[in-house]
């Protein structure tokens, strides 16, 4: 009928779920994010507090949704924490793995709820059996301790516990939601001190009972209990299940002051107990957010935002065909009408930039898995590593983040692997022997551009030649380093086997540009010998919508983006040249290529000459060239189609779109044009 | 799904697990014995609803239990859950539905 997963009927329990989920997924990276800030040193309070939190809030949030198997780790990881925290078990470096490797684990049990991915028990069962043994290690290690150090733990003498009384009134759904209310009473009853707790549920009508919908919530529960948990740490408890309204705490403060500071007219000492883990907590991610802030934000469906995206692009395309028609108009007899559609046009673009906003998300999310990752590797492979990140707060398209990992994870393996050196060779060459990898993003223009640089030994010309040679990819001793960089991305450059063999890199590199492509990006390698490699990726800021010039080649239209456009110029005959049989524009100085686009896409034209069409000067990935077209059309907006879903890939094009009068245009992809007009 | 069998007007014996997964087959059930239960005049003076053979309860089931012994006791009906095993009996308690089960507070 019903499985703690959700799939069930009437209700959409997955809606509900996916909240516990995304929590759930936002505390183990927090979590991680402690952890690995940490290096080998004891966590201080605060960190323990936040890490213990956050176990604490993914065991709650687990029990509560029914996702019972997920509370096992998390439970006794919180022991662990918990006995840690109050000096019970002495801190060891070691630990700060194993808590990372619970957090793999709790994490893998949830891509198995959300996502129906494989979990494998015997990884769940090991590192809960580790954990165990840590804690009954560390407790009979730590009884042996001198009786000072846990003296001084103790909570101080004369607070008292406070006596609260709570009243719950769920939303109807609550039951429908599958929310186990037995598992949120008894965390409250966990709470009390022993003897206090009582509960007591209340019908708050009796409806005939014939008609009644039994999954429809009617009860209302009241709490009595002693405890020495905060106001907050019992709202904690309902965080998934009650707004503000819907919970009220009052407690007795007389119960928590002594005699002797009611004499002295003392404020109360915030009691400590075994869950006063949160006072002054002041980490993100923290509990109560229902309860004790205000909300800031909301959660919304990937999903809902790409189709709002969609809908401002639909929308933009029927402006555009309205400003189109009015072109047309007597602008004395339509004046006003002009006016509306002007308005119109400010108010899309607005809107647009709104909407697209919402989609953007900081690279920091991408960023930080790498600390782990950097941690992890340097380990295994006996290397020193310093890991550094800026312009963590550069947004970019979430569609680009979720795409852009893998190859940037590939990146950072790689560099790891060949490009920094081992401590030994680095202090014989005269370096640092820790070495520096450096993630840094900036938007530069209409693009994104991230790099990941190594201090390591740089690319070798000499093996890479031979490597190409060797596996058949054309190559000569004349070409220059750039060119010798990019044969790195040629498909079979390299393979796993031959990784130990070449000092530089290429593992999965043609993988790397292809995944980096094909959301419009681009990759370049710049590497000096001994000083290290760069490797720099440049992304589109959003694959949605791009400003772009409208021109037209015969009786086509194709989009220019905007971006890559340096100026427009009708050529003088003595501007044009050819050199090594091909044409080219001189404009001060340079000469630059003329790209024919009815050339390249064997279109008929009239306008076949430099001289009597117009040349659009770009500019892309560093390189220069002049774009011959019939005429310039229009500077505008364009909504980003894929061709290739739609029809098939095109090449120079980077998609289409679809023009006010209700034409198809391609979006012209310029580096991709100068590889076409070079093999021309 | 729970199943039921009646002992006799007065004594209602519920087997199987009372949770919101059976909640709307319980809730046909016990309506099926409210109706001729609550007629003019009530056809008994005491229900015993026998929670022996109960495998497993939920705050919906306690819920749907509490409200069918309410809408009995409106009908000048003593009613009451008993019997219950130590486990469903902590789970009722930890609920806070004793004093629902048992007939003894008032409710608006």
């Amino acid at each position: 009928m019903t499985t703690a997963g959700g799939e069930q009927s009437g209700v959409d329990l997955k809606r509900f779920n996916e909240v516990f989920f995304e929590e759930c997924a936002e505390n183990l990276a927090q979590m991680e994010q402690i952890l690995i800030s940490l290096g080998d040193r004891e966590p201080d309070q605060e960190e323990m507090n936040a890490i213990f939190r956050a176990a604490h809030s993914i065991k709650g949030g687990a029990g509560i949704f029914g996702f019972e198997d997920m509370t096992v780790v998390t439970h006794v990881m919180e022991s662990l924490l918990d006995r840690l925290r109050n000096h019970e078990i002495a801190f060891a470096p070691g630990m700060i793995d194993l808590f990372l490797e619970a957090g793999d684990a709790i994490a893998m049990q949830l891509a198995g709820h959300r996502d129906g991915k494989p979990v494998q028990q015997e990884a769940i069962d090991r590192v809960r059996a580790r954990l165990q043994q840590t804690i009954d290690g560390g407790t009979s290690q730590a009884s042996t301790a001198p009786v000072s150090q846990t003296q001084t733990q103790a909570p101080p003498a004369g607070e008292l516990p406070t006596s609260y009384r709570l009243a719950f009134t769920p939303e109807p759904e609550i039951f429908m939601r599958r929310v186990r209310m037995e598992s949120i009473i008894a965390e409250l009853a966990d709470l009390a001190e022993a003897g206090t707790f009582r509960c007591e549920a209340r019908l708050a009508e009796v409806p005939d009972f014939a008609g009644f919908d039994p999954e429809c919530c009617i009860t209302r529960w009241e709490f009595a209990l002693v405890s020495r948990a905060n106001r907050d740490q019992l709202a904690d408890v309902f965080m998934f299940v009650a707004d503000e309204d819907q919970l009220k705490i009052e407690e007795q403060p007389a119960e928590r002051r002594t005699q002797a500071q009611d004499a002295q007219g003392e404020p109360a000492l915030p009691v400590e107990g075994r869950r006063a883990y949160d006072r002054n907590e002041t980490a993100p991610g923290a509990f109560g957010r229902r309860c004790g802030e205000a909300e800031s934000s909301i959660r919304v469906n990937v999903t809902k935002v790409d189709q709002l995206v969609n809908q401002v692009g639909e929308l933009l395309i029927t402006q555009a065909m309205l400003s189109q028609v009015s072109v047309g108009l007597d602008p004395m007899l339509h004046q006003s009408l002009q006016r509306g559609l002007a308005q119109l046009e400010r108010n899309t673009r607005d809107l647009q930039a709104s909407v697209m906003s919402i989609r953007l998300v900081p690279i920091s999310i991408v960023f930080s898995r790498f600390p782990r990752l950097v941690r992890e590797i340097a380990a295994k492979l006996g290397k020193q590593v310093e890991l550094k990140t800026a312009g963590d707060s550069t947004e970019l398209d979430r569609g680009l983040i979720e795409k852009i990992s893998d190859p940037l994870t590939h990146l950072v393996r790689n560099a790891l692997d060949h490009g920094l050196e081992s401590p030994e060779k680095r202090v014989a060459a005269g370096k640092n022997p820790v070495g520096t990898l450096q993630l840094s993003a900036s938007q530069v223009g209409g693009r994104i551009v991230i790099d990941v640089i190594d201090d390591g030994a740089g690319l070798n010309r000499e093996r890479i030649l031979a490597k190409a040679a060797e596996n058949g990819i054309p190559c000569s001793e004349t070409m220059s380093d750039e060119e010798v960089w990019q044969l790195i991305f040629a498909p079979g450059f390299s393979t796993a086997s031959e990784i130990t063999d070449l000092s530089g890199r290429g593992v999965g590199m043609d993988v790397v540009l292809k995944n980096v492509q094909a959301i419009g990006g681009r990759v370049q390698i710049a590497s000096e010998p001994g000083k290290g490699v760069r490797v720099t990726i440049s992304l589109p800021l959003t694959l949605a919508i791009l400003d772009g010039l409208s021109v037209a080649v015969g009786e086509e239209k194709f989009i220019v983006p905007l971006n890559v456009v340096i100026e427009s110029l009708q050529p003088k005959a003595e501007q044009l040249k050819t050199v090594n049989g091909r044409e080219v524009v001189q404009v001060r100085g340079e000469y630059l290529p003329i790209l024919k686009l009815h050339s390249i896409f064997n279109l008929e034209t009239c306008v076949t000459e430099p001289c009597r069409g117009i040349l659009v000067l770009v500019e892309a990935d560093g390189e220069r060239g002049a774009v011959m077209v019939d005429a310039l059309l229009d500077e505008q907006q364009v909504v980003v189609k894929s061709i290739e879903t739609n029809y098939r890939r095109v090449e120079g094009s980077a998609g289409a779109t679809i023009l006010g009068d209700g034409r198809v245009a391609l979006i012209l992809d310029l580096p991709e044009l100068f590889s076409m007009h070079k093999q021309l | 799904m729970p199943k039921k069998g009646f002992v006799n007007d007065v004594n209602i014996t519920l087997d199987g697990d009372c949770t919101m997964e059976r909640v709307t087959d319980l809730h046909a059930l016990l309506a099926e014995r409210c109706a001729p239960l609550t007629g003019t005049p009530p056809s008994a003076a005491v229900v015993h609803v026998d929670l022996a053979r109960v495998t497993g309860i939920d705050a919906c089931g306690c819920q749907l239990l509490a409200l069918f012994l309410e809408q009995l006791r409106r009908q000048g009906i003593a009613a009451s859950a008993e019997n219950a095993e130590p486990e469903i009996r902590e789970r009722v308690e930890l609920l806070g539905f004793c004093a629902l089960f048992s007939g003894g507070q008032p409710q608006p």
